[in-house]
């Protein structure tokens, strides 16, 4: 597409909505105007006119394919044939399957805690140094990076070449400087996973630490002051003052990078594609619904499963929300 | 017995110096109010002497022992600030157990000590509430109960009343004046910027201004004997009256002129060498009295009359040589006079307040005013 017909492009596509706007809101406004029924009612008109756009873009792009997906995991591979429960029932007797839930579980249980754990203390720390703006500045940057991309350095982190050769691992080299042998670390199974982990845990610990540092400034210096006249230790207002103070904030954290990990796939894509026993659930559904062929009955299977899992805590989420506003009227 | 101490504080901000070489003694016991108009330095000289705010140089010496070096928590001190200050997410029993829970006092001696701070402060039925639920005043109370639980050798205030409204604040400053009548061996420092609140509830008072101290002393003398134009017109409300004046007579009881036909007899000796200085004469609205024209009255045209039925404040204008100036008198009663007229008033033997061409008070050998 030429750069013309791109920029023409977006000009119709604006101009089309003022136009859907000005006109449905002039229209309304005439209506009212003639027929003056309660404000309520033109209120919600007006609602429904401003958001009918984006609620049909998110059905077009979402809903609809959710509902797809349901139904082609009950058909087989071409998505042509009823096949009942076969594709779910494949699944829990696949070990690659069982793997995956395990393997996410563990990412679950690890990446979120610690990344807000690590994004918690060192924005605290880097509160009280004058060289913390550039610490956090360094912190932060791997959220620049894609996943795919950080997977491509920290390979060169975790690189392996056998013994006596030079060693172009920035972990190998280490080691083997410290007088020990090489290792394969991605090969080493179950610790491999707590490697691939590393990564997401360096990327996500900035997010962490800069909506972190927002928070922080938030909490009235008076208050740490009246601890610390109280005799707290620095640990101790950490622990009772500034902690209690942030627990939303941590809550939104965790929450945010526990739906982004459920997801996860860049990360294990470029590093070992879920051989070596690191499998995860959108690893897997990749390798069923685009390689060999393809697979859609298993492959919607397992997508289905991610969004399983995703759900609860939106709803959890969505939930919290509500009882804050409702906490807070 | 916990005096404090203060020799030669300095301390600057980047290049502004907010408190300049302060020495000062707050006694032990006493109920001391630093009191100073906005940004004078008042809340700097508080944190120092808890340890929040680092100091440049000089020494604070708390019950004789240097406390320069030691954090706050060493000091045997407790703050009350303005903002309250409590812990958001503590109820209010756990806000003012916070310090002794520190101290590793047994369970059953800090419910005591909570208690017994909350049947003080008449705080018994809020003990489980967060303080999201408290009103201003309330809260205010929660952060003395943090404080008298500690049972600390001296209290510092900081505006403790001024996000109180009106009403309230009257209430809890006689609370606060209570609250130190029976705590009688604690020392308390208490900042505002109010001279209300710093009359009525000091033993001694210490004027700040500019991170200078213009005067320490008791709430009478500040106001009998001021020792410069600041603290004359800083005490007081309405403020005292100053209007520069000529010295026009020598001897025994001098006269000053401020008009050309104007002159009033300054119960002060002075000298031929005084003659021609413009100093300044200061007296308060309610030493001035409405007379019959004489020789020690002067006359004003009076240009508003406010009425309050217990007393009169007026507004009047006295026509000075080079511009008018403006002065209040309190006058007892409803005074017939209104808007317009011209009077004649005179001061109070012995209410004069005179200050020289430095806003220094005039002290002149034997007669002093
Ligand atoms: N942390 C600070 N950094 C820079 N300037 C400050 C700081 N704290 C106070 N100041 C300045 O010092 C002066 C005195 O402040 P403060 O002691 O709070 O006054 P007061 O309590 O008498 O109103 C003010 O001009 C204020 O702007
Ligand atoms: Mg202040």
């Amino acid at each position: 597409m030429s750069f013309f017909s791109l920029i023409s492009t977006v000009i119709v596509g604006v101009l089309f909505f003022v136009i859907y706007f000005g006109l449905s809101n002039f229209i309304l406004d005439l209506v009212c105007k003639f027929k003056s029924n309660s404000v309520a009612l033109e209120n919600s008109v007006r609602a429904i006119i401003f958001i009918a756009p984006a609620f049909l873009v998110l059905f077009m792009f979402i809903l609809y394919p959710v509902f797809e997906t349901v139904r082609l995991s009950f058909y087989d591979k071409f998505g042509r044939e009823f096949v009942g429960w076969n594709n779910y029932l494949w699944a829990l007797n696949d070990p690659n399957f069982r793997r995956s839930i395990l393997n996410n579980l563990g990412w679950l249980l690890i990446v979120p805690t610690l990344s807000t754990f690590f994004g918690l203390v060192i924005a605290n720390l880097t509160d009280k140094i004058w060289w913390g703006t550039i610490a956090k500045s360094i912190i932060f940057m791997p959220m620049a990076i894609s996943f795919v991309g950080a997977g491509v350095i920290w390979k060169f982190i975790y690189d392996y070449r056998g013994t006596g050769d030079q060693q172009i691992g920035l972990l190998n080299a280490i080691v083997v400087s410290l007088g020990m042998e090489p290792q394969a670390w991605l090969t080493i199974s179950i610790w491999n996973n707590l490697f691939l982990m590393a990564i997401m845990i360096w990327i996500q610990t900035g997010l962490a630490l800069v909506i972190f540092s927002a928070a922080l400034r938030g909490i009235p210096n008076e208050t740490l002051e009246a601890a610390r006249i109280d005799g707290a230790s620095e640990f101790r207002i950490f622990w009772s003052i500034i902690i209690p103070f942030l627990e939303r904030t941590i809550l939104v954290i965790w929450t945010i990078i526990t739906i982004l990990v459920l997801k996860v796939f860049d990360i294990i894509y470029a590093m070992t594609n879920g051989e070596w026993q690191t499998e995860v659930l959108a690893n897997l559904m990749y390798d069923w619904m685009f390689r060999g062929g393809g697979d859609s009955g298993r492959g919607s299977v397992l997508a289905f499963c991610i969004m399983i899992g995703v759900i609860p805590i939106l709803v959890w989420n969505l939930y919290r929300h509500r009882q804050e506003q409702k906490n807070e009227i | 017995m916990a005096e404090i101490q203060i020799n030669s504080l300095n301390k600057s901000f980047g290049k502004s110096r907010v408190i300049k070489n302060v020495s000062l003694c707050i006694k032990s016991r006493s109920f001391t109010v630093i009191v100073g108009p906005s940004g004078c330095g008042k809340s700097t000289l508080l944190r120092m002497i808890a340890g929040l705010e680092k100091i440049d140089s000089g020494e604070i010496k708390i019950a004789g022992k240097s406390v320069n070096d030691l954090p706050p928590k060493d000091r045997d001190i407790a703050m009350v600030f303005q903002s309250y200050a409590l812990y958001p997410h503590m109820t209010v029993f756990n806000n003012m157990a916070f310090g002794l829970k520190l101290e590793k006092k047994s369970k059953i001696e800090i419910k005591e000590r909570v208690k017994e701070a909350a049947r003080i402060l008449q705080i018994e039925s809020l003990l489980d509430r967060k303080p999201k639920q408290l009103s201003g005043g309330q809260k205010q109370r929660v952060a003395i109960g943090r404080a008298i639980t500690r049972n600390p050798k001296v209290f510092l205030f900081d505006e403790p009343l001024s996000n109180l409204d009106a009403a309230l604040r009257v209430a809890t400053r006689i609370e606060l004046a209570n609250l130190h009548d029976s705590m009688p061996d604690a020392t308390m420092v208490y900042v505002t910027h109010d001279q209300v609140e710093a009359m009525t509830l000091a033993n001694q008072i210490i004027v700040l201004s500019e991170g200078q101290i213009e005067q320490i002393g008791s709430p009478l003398e500040l106001y009998e004997k001021p020792q410069n134009l600041f603290v004359a017109k800083f005490i007081g409300s309405p403020a005292m009256n100053i209007i520069p004046i000529e010295i026009f007579t020598k001897g025994i009881n001098s006269f000053g002129k401020i008009g050309e036909k104007l002159k009033i007899s300054l119960e002060t000796n002075f000298n031929s060498s005084d003659m021609g200085r413009e100093i300044y004469l200061g007296f308060r609205p309610e030493n001035l009295i409405l007379s019959k024209k004489d020789e020690n009255s002067f006359s004003a045209r009076v240009s508003f009359v406010e009425s309050l039925g217990e007393y009169a404040l007026v507004y009047a204008s006295v026509e000075g040589s080079s511009s008018d100036h403006d002065i209040i008198a309190k006058v007892l009663g409803t005074p017939k006079i209104s808007k317009g007229d011209q009077v004649s008033f005179q001061i109070q033997k012995g209410k004069m307040h005179l200050f020289d061409e430095e806003g220094k008070r005039y002290v002149n050998g034997k007669k002093q005013v």
